[in-house]
């Protein structure tokens, strides 16, 4: 009965979109009014939709409270998802995806986090995420002051919703009873059950949701070419929160891929990899122009154009990855493959945004000007490169459907191609993101950067022979690499070293200094640190990466770089909802026991499948990842033990970029309410 | 002098969107160039009996059923020979390493690798995925082709059912 009540929030939400919508829809029309209107009165648009935006907020004759809608919306979705998850909770296998999922012996995190895994139930996460944005803006601008903008934004939200509800009755729905009960479910595919698995639908899903945001205020703020310093400035949490959430899925996504698959890798550019990337570094590039907006009001039809791209990117990128067209997906997650109408809505809602752009592109005029060498021009630049990547990315994925449609050949595009292919466009974005940061608004001059940058140059230099002459057969391209890395490290601590010290503090001390680097540039510094961090990383385990696979007695040493593993011998243990068997190694270092480490084989007899889980030792000069497998023929066990340097900045990397942007969210939050209203910049 | 300047800015500003456009245009080019070495082609067994001999340098993936019973250790254990077939043809792969959770007899899975000089497939990666009722597509495209999709369609429905 529980599980109704969730389907019947489900299909209210569907209509309350839908009235949403219509409710805000004259102001939806007459939007439309101008992107449908002969070209030559879009110049005039613009100028009379600016005059009556400012009256609306008071004269406006149906001036309807806007949050009830999108507050009864989230409340609904909030109830439809309770009721998925108690149905797990309780185990009602009449509902077949609980029947799908879960079993009665599947632990209780597993139960409630197999609410988020299958299709069905991330689509029901995507809607709750998507109405609680929703509700969050409605907030957001009423406490703002409300235009007619908003309403038009808050319509073209409720339309994504009710989209959003539409493909999830229709692809995978839920709350479906199955005709006969089974007894017993068939329980959680056991390589599911972990914990950043289950964290990773609702952090992905919220950053999309965040971005459709970014997608109906731009879209909104199209016929009237209103894209100015307050669009931005209401965009900026926005911007920053999608972002990060985006960067902490595509961690979490890299974190599992490392510790879960027997093999260790962390990154195997595939389609629900690619499908994380795509959208993240849309936005990174849309964070990069929207700065640029906010602080001189330039590059609007470009920072349109990316605004809403990173939320077609997110939005194509999970149908790719549910509709299961590409193949076998190593770190996939599960998909069943019904998707037809996710795609429909995907080509509805694009369609229109991008011939509303296509109209309403030229109504936006550029006021002021920059010069070719000026910080503006870099932002610009280093954005255009980072869309480029991901349009690279993007031909890469969908490579193989086009081949196949139109050849019939079955390929597959690997790591080699998305490394051949980025590199040329990494080097150049790389050296960029080194000097972009100390050029200067609206124009510079090349010597100057030159001067700059010269002992950043130079330490990079050494880094990169010093490497070269140490390890001489280093192949180039992590060597570029690493190279690179220590270029953007040196010059973001070189410039934090000139804006601390060198200037000067007029007699208010040097925490004066520290004051005004705001947490704008405190976050973007993070941000370089954590790239030139992770790409070192990268860079150094692909050189040094050592590997062993053997067949071991009890009682053998391994030896790998500077360790040496000693076999235990496994032993049966029996888990809560599993068998296993668990070897032990005792790890040396110049003969002394360091650790232990403890991979297993487990045997989930729910399913009648065997894992393996290996066992990771983040040392002090890289990680030890050691895995087992069969029993041999020979009475040993198959082990495979790798030995990566430096992985740990790998993950250290990632974790300085999700700061940088906590910073930028929390401190904004904070000196606003310390403050009281004086925007933090 | 300032409708000088501004027109120098302009020009500027033309100069950028150039480059911007050359740096685009320069990327496709690369991306496509990368694309003719290092795309991995996907063959049915019956392919490869085909095309064969295959160049060694090639690489590409293979996929079908592994067949009962193949499953073989070598040495200490650590390689395993097994063969897949897409019951007409069958091609046997050398696998060294740990297998993948799911990879089972009669199971369709996926190898990347390449063929030797004696007509064996050296896989340096097998794919299985996470569920044990999946087959890859393209597998399941050869089956087709084979035309012993329904015979295994129906086998497995047997399975499920006990």
């Amino acid at each position: 009965m529980i599980a109704e009540f969730g389907h019947f929030a489900l299909i209210l939400i569907l209509v309350l979109g839908c009235c949403q919508a219509v409710l805000f829809c004259p102001a939806l029309f007459r939007a439309g009014y101008y992107v449908l209107a002969p070209v030559q009165t879009l110049a005039t648009g613009p100028v009379t939709n600016r005059s009556d935006n400012g009256q609306d907020n008071t004269t406006h004759p149906n001036h309807l409270s806007v949050w009830p809608l999108p507050f009864a919306m989230c409340i609904l979705a909030i109830i439809a998802e309770t009721a998925l998850i108690h149905s797990f909770i309780v185990s009602d296998f009449t509902l077949s995806i609980v029947a799908n999922y879960s079993h009665s012996s599947t632990p209780m995190l597993y139960r409630i986090g197999a609410a988020f895994i299958p299709d069905s139930g991330a689509m029901l996460l995507w809607v709750t995420a998507s109405t609680i944005a929703t509700l969050l803006f409605a907030v957001q601008t009423t406490l703002r002051g409300i235009t007619q903008q908003d309403r038009v934004t808050l319509g073209i939200l409720a339309i994504i919703t009710a989209l959003l509800a539409a493909a999830t009755l229709i692809d995978a729905d839920p709350f479906l009873r199955s005709v006969m009960a089974p007894l017993d479910g068939r329980g959680l595919d056991p390589q599911l059950q972990d914990v950043p698995g289950i964290l990773r639908g609702p952090v992905l899903y919220a950053g999309l949701a965040g971005l459709s945001v970014i997608f109906a205020a731009t879209l909104a703020a199209l016929p009237g070419a209103n894209l100015d310093r307050s669009w931005s400035e209401l965009l900026r949490p926005w911007a920053l929160a999608s972002w990060t959430l985006l960067g902490a899925a595509i961690a979490i996504n890299a974190y599992r891929a490392y510790t879960e698959q027997a093999w260790g890798n962390w990154w195997y550019w595939d389609t629900s990899e690619n499908a994380l990337l795509l959208p993240w570094l849309l936005s990174t590039a849309f964070l990069h122009c929207r700065a640029v907006m906010e602080k001189t009001e330039t590059l609007k039809p470009w920072a349109a154009l990316l605004a809403l791209s990173a939320f077609g990117a997110g939005w194509f990128g999970t149908f790719l990855v549910r509709s299961d067209l590409l193949g076998p997906l190593p770190t996939a997650l599960l998909s069943t493959g019904d998707s037809v109408a996710l795609l429909v809505g995907f080509c509805i809602l694009f369609a229109g945004a991008y011939f509303m752009y296509w109209r309403c592109a030229g109504g936006m005029v550029d006021t002021k000007d920059f010069s070719l060498i000026s910080r503006e021009s870099g932002m610009f630049i280093s954005s255009v490169m980072l869309s480029v990547t991901a349009a690279t990315v993007l031909i890469g994925t969908i490579y193989p459907l086009i081949l196949r449609w139109f050849d019939g050949d079955i390929i597959t595009v690997g790591p080699p191609f998305f490394v051949q292919a980025l590199i040329p466009i990494g080097v150049p974005m790389l050296f960029l993101m080194g000097f972009a940061p100390t050029l200067r608004w609206r124009n510079d001059e090349a010597w100057l950067i030159g001067r700059r940058m010269k002992l950043a140059a130079l330490l990079s230099l050494i880094v990169v022979l010093f490497v070269w002459m140490r390890f001489i057969d280093a192949s180039p391209v992590p060597l570029l690499g690493i190279g690179l890395a220590a270029w953007v490290f040196t010059a973001a601590l070189g410039d934090l070293w000139e804006r601390l010290w060198r200037q000067p503090d007029h007699g208010e001390g040097k925490y004066r200094n520290f004051q005004l680097l705001g947490p704008r540039y405190l976050s973007m510094t993070f941000a370089h640190i954590g790239i030139a961090i992770l790409i070192a990383g990268g860079s150094a385990s692909a050189i040094w990466e050592q590997q062993v696979v053997l067949s071991a007695r009890t009682g053998q040493s391994i030896q790998i770089g500077p360790y040496n593993l000693q076999y235990e011998g496994v032993a049966l243990l029996p888990g809560e909802n599993f068998a296993t068997r668990k070897a032990t190694f005792i790890v040396y270092r110049n003969a002394l026991p360091v650790t232990e480490l403890f991979p297993e084989v487990r045997y989930y007899p729910i399913r009648g499948i065997e894992t393996k889980e290996a066992d990771i030792w983040h040392g002090r000069d890289g990680d030890l990842h050691v895995s087992i497998g069969e029993r041999a023929e020979d009475g040993g066990r198959v082990v495979t033990v790798r030995f990566l340097p430096m992985m740990p900045w790998v993950w250290g990397g990632m974790l300085l970029m999700l700061i940088g942007g906590v910073i930028s969210i929390g401190t904004r939050v904070i000196l606003r309410y310390k403050k009281n209203g004086v925007p933090a910049s | 002098m300032s409708l000088s300047r501004a027109k120098s800015r302009k020009r500027q500003r033309m100069y950028i969107i150039l480059a911007a456009l050359l740096a685009v245009g320069a990327a496709a080019a690369l991306a496509l160039t990368a694309f003719e070495d290092s795309v991995v082609f996907f063959f049915s067994p019956t392919e490869i009996a085909e095309k064969s001999p295959i160049d060694p340098d090639q690489r590409l993936r293979v996929g079908g059923l592994v067949e009962e019973g193949s499953l073989q250790k070598l040495g200490g254990g650590e390689t395993v020979t097994f063969v897949v077939s897409d019951m007409v043809n069958a091609v046997t792969i050398s696998y060294t390493g740990i297998l993948p959770d799911l990879f089972r007899e009669g199971q369709g899975i996926v190898a990347e690798g390449h063929m030797d000089t004696q007509g064996y497939f050296i896989a340096s990666e097998v794919l299985a995925k996470h569920d044990e009722n999946y087959m890859p597509p393209e597998v399941a495209d050869s089956l087709k082709k084979s035309g012993h999709w329904e015979e295994i369609q129906a086998r497995n429905a047997e399975e499920m059912r006990n």
